[in-house]
């Protein structure tokens, strides 16, 4: 079966803040990644921050081209101006509902976008319904605006609307750290339980290695632009090799008294 | 005689728009100890710690009284006990600190508005206080954008204790770091708060960022104190459901590693 992604040999630069407020400076966010996901397998990206993780999967969704070497998609190479099959096949929830979704439509727009722009065939509105219960909230709430909604209800949001199209795999950049602890531990469920329910592989970049084991099965860490450890993630945690896997379990605080 | 508390909150309610946001909360610091404050999101945490720094936000009204290190700051603007008294870090020091200044200039201002120090002691004491959270002086000259969000957050703690001052008051603190840096920065608190004998009330989010620093916790729901009690009793049998909650939520985030 062919992999879902394989990276070869990608590497990204970017500029950043140099010495004085109107000068930058190189950095390497990607050093030579190379990278399987295979089919079916769902994936942790785990690492520090700035090690990559947000730039590898800025590659992974072709919204950007690597500087050298090669991400392919279902076997065939994607770019920016040739996504191929990708857009279509990835569902995508960031990090803060606040600023994903759009504040001037009525979430049900919202939902409805990705169906009409890939034209899902199928009657959307009652689509944007199921989608709605699907992530436990009244269809009717379709006619509101984001503000009118909690951190939550809005992640909620956005995870109906990367579902919408009924990806093939559902991306989350961080899409657990901007609530709140409890909100968290729903959101997490629910998205196991969708993924699960709707066979969509997951692709998860996250701080959090509990959450990271929860719903996925492999775990790939990032460290200083390059993949230095990867295997099913109760190997990893159990039998970490690299040092900055090592790093990542000792930073885990443990909640008092079990 | 038993030294006077660093802040004594006595049923202090916070409303703003006609909503009671903090209703009826007391809470006693005492020298040197350490609080956090937990609970939901819209528990009224950071309007308590906002009381206590005496930077409760414009279209809010207080009453009750807030007393830090002896001064009454219900119905004042808090400027009095600032610097000395008390010190605050914020979530977000991206934000807290000022863009286009250097690092030494900004750690140098607290130094020579509250403690009368002249351009070159407070130039030394700015590289001490750098050194003191393992950032190297050099950094004096560098600008916020330079630096990574942990060593942001260094030098906001570095700002916050420079007057060594009696509370510090820590809004989630680490919330923006990934965990390895909150890590670091903890320890960097533990000893700081540990050398200047300051005291701490910390709101967080995250059970094992309470448990690693704080000694005792007030659980806010809704404005009100549910539980409070020592961590290690709290956490392992919490009296409250809106506790049990958190407690449950929190072990979501830790692995389990089985040999």
């Amino acid at each position: 079966m062919t992999a879902t992604f394989v990276l070869d040999g990608v590497a990204r630069r970017y500029t950043v803040p140099g010495d004085r407020p109107w000068r930058r400076v190189p950095r390497l966010a990607l050093d030579g990644v190379d990278l399987t996901v295979p089919a079916g397998r769902d994936l942790a990206i785990v690492g520090a921050s700035g090690a990559g993780k947000s730039t590898l999967l800025r590659l992974l969704l072709a919204l950007e081209a690597p500087d050298a070497g090669t991400v392919a998609f279902r076997g065939d190479a994607v770019t920016p101006r040739a996504p191929g099959a990708l857009r279509r096949a990835v569902g995508v929830v960031a990090q803060d509902p606040g600023s994903s979704l759009d504040p001037r439509l009525p979430v049900g727009a919202s939902l409805r976008e990705p169906l009409e722009c890939l034209a899902v065939p199928g009657n959307h509105g009652a689509r944007v319904a199921e989608l709605l219960d699907a992530v436990g909230l009244d269809p009717a709430v379709a006619d509101r605006r984001p503000a009118g909604f909690s951190g939550g209800e809005r992640q909620r949001i956005a995870l109906a609307r990367a579902l919408a199209a009924r990806p093939a795999v559902l991306v989350g950049d961080e899409p657990f750290s901007a609530v709140d602890p409890t909100t968290r531990r729903r959101l997490v469920t629910l998205v196991g339980d969708l993924a699960r329910a709707s066979g969509t592989q997951l692709l998860l970049v996250t701080h959090d290695l509990g959450i990271a084991q929860r719903l996925c099965a492999d775990v790939a860490v990032l460290d200083a632009g390059r993949v230095v450890e990867t295997g099913p993630v109760d190997d990893v945690f159990a039998r970490p090799v690299a040092d900055a896997t090592r790093t990542l379990l000792d930073a885990v605080l443990p909640v008092g008294a079990r | 005689m038993i030294p006077a508390p660093v802040a004594d909150v006595r049923d202090v309610r916070i409303a703003a728009g006609g909503r009671t946001l903090v209703d009826g909360l007391t809470l006693t610091v005492g020298v040197g100890e350490r609080w956090g404050v937990v609970g939901p999101s819209g528990a009224g945490k950071s309007l308590t710690a906002a009381a206590v720094a005496g930077l409760l936000p414009p279209g809010t009204t207080a009453s009750g009284n807030v007393r830090v290190d002896g001064t009454e700051l219900v119905g004042t603007i808090g400027t009095a006990v600032r610097g000395r008294g008390v010190a605050l870090v914020a979530q977000d020091s991206a934000v807290a600190l000022h863009p286009l200044l250097t690092i030494g200039r900004q750690l140098a201002m607290p130094l020579r508005r509250h403690q009368g120090l002249d351009r070159a002691a407070a130039r030394d004491r700015v590289a001490e206080l750098l050194t003191d959270v393992d950032l190297p002086p050099e950094l004096a000259r560098a600008r916020p954008a330079q630096l990574s969000g942990g060593q942001r957050q260094r030098v906001a703690l570095a700002g916050a204790l420079a007057c060594r001052p009696r509370l510090l008051v820590a809004d989630e603190p680490t919330a923006a770091l990934d965990p390895p840096v909150a890590r670091a920065l903890l320890d960097h608190l533990d000893r700081s708060l540990v050398a200047s004998g300051t005291a701490l009330l910390m709101v967080t989010h995250d059970l094992g960022v309470l448990a690693a620093v704080c000694e005792r916790v007030v659980v806010l729901d809704g404005g009100r104190v549910v539980e409070s009690g020592p961590v290690a009793e709290v956490l392992a049998a919490p009296e409250h459901e809106v506790t049990r909650a958190l407690v449950d939520a929190a072990r979501l985030s830790v692995p389990e590693v089985r040999a």
